[in-house]
């Protein structure tokens, strides 16, 4: 799935998805672009999820994100766009109390 | 969707693996008889809480490197309680539970079983021992793991390819360490030999490691480079 930018809009607004036979078009506003560092010809894997759109990123030309220090101060630095905040918990919470 | 798992849900095999004596304790490691203290207050902060101790079944919760001091395990280990998936409400398919890690037929009595992270506490590390423990992660399962506990503790779900990268010399060192183990040297010298300039490969080890180059370090603990 290929990626389009467009002119800016007012406020960044939901993502639009037309088909045309088996190519499929996702237009992205350019703020979201900005903000999720996506860029013309970016690859995408699509679901749908709870009627949400969740994407992927399928190219691995592009670095996730980078190692900063070493030993036990080594830790992995994400890139913004690469964590997906999660959504309400489908499972009903089930109440703990000392008796578990 | 099975995503790297060839299964989904995963299976105990994708999801574990065996046990050995020589493993240095890792996160994840699941312990039997393993104290959990209870300081039931009652809602009534002012008294003494009830406190009682229960011998259950827990997993290490710490990343491996805040578990050891230079080699040595910590003193004071950070557990949860290993429960039923199914007190938890955790489903069938390892949907919603944000507060708990499914561990499947982790007993091999085809029972799901999970982490919860509600019950976390501090244990002495003498609990915790290769004698009484039951279950190791898989590199992949120990990937899961960490993805279930970002999830708990920052709402984020991190992609299993990033924890898996951002995990991988760690892995390699405790498998190696696990080598060094099994060959009969002493356990707490390890972390001294891995932090020592290989003239060989022009790093330390540990940062060789943190290069990808575990065979070059492995042929130097084998005495073969």
């Amino acid at each position: 799935m290929s990626l389009m930018a467009r002119e800016p809009t007012a406020a960044v607004g939901p993502v639009r998805v037309s088909k045309n036979g088996n190519a499929r078009t996702l237009t992205v506003p350019t703020e979201i672009c900005a903000a999720a560092q996506i860029e013309l010809g970016d690859e995408y894997m699509v679901e749908v999820v709870d009627g949400d759109l969740i994407y992927r990123r399928l190219d691995q030309d592009r670095p996730r994100g980078r190692f900063v220090g070493t030993g036990k101060d080594r830790y992995y630095e994400l890139p913004r766009g690469a964590t997906i905040p999660a959504g309400p918990d489908p499972t009903p919470r089930v109440p703990i109390d000392w008796d578990f | 969707m099975a995503g790297p798992f060839a299964n989904w849900p995963p299976t105990r095999h994708e999801f574990f693996r065996e046990t050995r004596t020589h493993r240095p304790i890792f996160q994840g490691d699941v312990f039997e008889n393993v104290p959990y203290i209870k300081g039931q207050a009652g809602d009534r902060p002012d008294v003494e809480p009830k406190v009682r101790i229960e011998r259950r079944p827990m997993m290490a919760l710490a990343y491996p490197c805040e578990m050891y001091v230079r080699g040595v395990l910590a003193r004071l280990q950070a557990v949860v309680v290993v429960r039923e998936g199914s007190k938890l409400g955790m489903r069938e398919d390892w949907s919603g539970l944000f507060s708990g890690c499914p561990l499947p037929d982790l007993f091999g009595d085809g029972v799901l079983w999970a982490a919860d992270f509600l019950t976390i506490s501090s244990v002495d590390r003498s609990y915790l021992t290769e004698a009484n423990r039951v279950a190791s992660l898989t590199e992949l399962g120990w990937a899961y793991l960490r993805q279930r506990l970002a999830l708990y503790f920052t709402r984020v779900t991190a992609h299993l390819g990033d924890l898996q990268q951002a995990g991988r010399a760690t892995w390699d060192e405790t498998g190696l360490w696990e080598q060094w183990n099994a060959l009969g040297r002493q356990s707490s010298e390890y972390q001294s030999w891995h932090d020592i300039l290989d003239p060989q490969i022009g790093f330390t080890r540990r940062q060789a490691l943190e290069r990808g180059v575990r065979h070059l370090v492995a042929s130097t603990l084998l005495g073969r480079a």
